[in-house]
């Protein structure tokens, strides 16, 4: 089994096998069109930490070979349908996937950022699902607090959109 | 930008020129692995992980709003089409194009590549649609033409493999009573 090297933004070099590397769309297409040399693949917006805990996810994955494939389009997604979708995906997730989330929230959204750089649909979903569960429930304004998001709203623009998306909120205004 | 960031967009953008350097040269591997090089360094520089959960609907977004940054990583997909077009490789083509469209939807050579790559890959009918919306800014373009002619070819081409598919059917076999 070949060994890719990949050069992490602090400089750290990490060796992965060819396998477990190809669950990386981005690596595959390097793979594929320019073949393996013997000086790493840099990856200078991903750390050293967070592409450690990447090829850990690949290690763990490694044996399923539908990863190492672009992802086929699922049923229901031609119309949009995110149902089928989220279901398959939660569908993937085993308990090391459920462990491996349980990080600070800092480190989730670089994982976030890293898995959509190297193109890891399955851990994108993972960090997605795990993020979206982390809003379930909270007021807009718990929200901006936890995810620190700035309200950059003016006040006429804030109250026509709380009104528009009334809906969706119960008595207490929470999702 | 931060300096680091500032760093990291000077070196892909070399990379970039080195791999326009090695096209021309006809050296496509070689500029294909530039190309990547340069989108490892400048792809996730302008990332927010909020930004990743927007749908970005394609016909919401207006020319102005693409900004320079997507141009750029849009323009090196592009470029990595034509690489993949003189390697006969036309299912890199398409993707390659298709990435190009993402960054940027009103990249025309991204759409024109896109159409030259479905045409060699046999999706004709798609195509055409392309080269239709090409032609309304550029009807008198000879590349347009050009692939026109293509499509042409294909079409007598899947023509006649019908024919040949199909002929005598109804004379094959027999029905068991």
């Amino acid at each position: 089994m070949r060994v890719i090297k990949l050069a992490a933004a602090d400089g750290a070099v990490i060796s992965v096998e060819q396998d477990m590397a190809e669950q990386s769309g981005t690596i595959r297409n390097i793979l594929n069109d320019v073949g393996i040399s013997s000086t790493p693949i840099p990856v200078p917006n991903v750390s050293g930490p967070i592409l450690s805990k990447i090829v850990d996810y690949w290690r763990h994955h490694r044996g399923d070979a539908s990863r190492r494939r672009p992802r086929e389009p699922l049923p229901g997604e031609e119309n949009d349908s995110c149902e089928a979708a989220t279901q398959h995906a939660i569908s993937q997730m085993d308990d090391f996937d459920h462990e491996f989330c349980r990080i600070d929230q800092g480190t989730l959204f670089d994982i976030m950022l890293a898995a959509n750089f190297l193109d890891v649909p399955p851990l994108l979903d993972l960090v997605g699902y795990t993020v979206a569960n982390k809003m379930k429930g909270k007021t807009v304004a718990e929200m901006r607090d936890t995810f620190q998001v700035k309200n950059d709203f003016t006040p006429e623009e804030e109250e026509k959109v709380l009104r528009e998306n009334a809906w969706c909120e119960d008595d207490n205004g929470r999702s | 930008m931060s300096n680091e960031s500032e760093e990291k967009r000077a070196k892909g953008l070399e990379f970039k020129n080195v791999g326009n350097k090695h096209f021309k040269a006809g050296e496509f591997e070689q500029a294909l692995k530039q190309y990547y090089y340069a989108l490892l360094h400048l792809r996730g520089l302008n990332d927010n992980p909020m930004a990743l959960s927007k749908a970005k609907d394609p016909e919401d977004i207006k020319e102005e709003d693409v900004t320079e940054h997507d141009k750029e990583l849009s323009n090196i997909y592009s470029n990595m089409a034509m690489c993949q077009m003189r390697l006969a490789k036309y299912d890199r083509v398409i993707s390659n194009a298709n990435q190009a469209l993402k960054s940027n939807p009103f990249n025309k050579k991204a759409k024109f590549k896109l159409a030259q790559g479905l045409i060699r890959e046999g999706s004709v009918i798609r195509a055409a649609k392309i080269l239709d919306e090409l032609e309304k800014d550029s009807p008198d373009d000879p590349a347009f033409a050009a692939e026109r002619r293509n499509i042409a070819v294909k079409d007598k081409e899947a023509d006649a493999k019908q024919r040949k598919d199909l002929g005598g059917m109804f004379s094959r076999g027999t029905i068991e009573k």
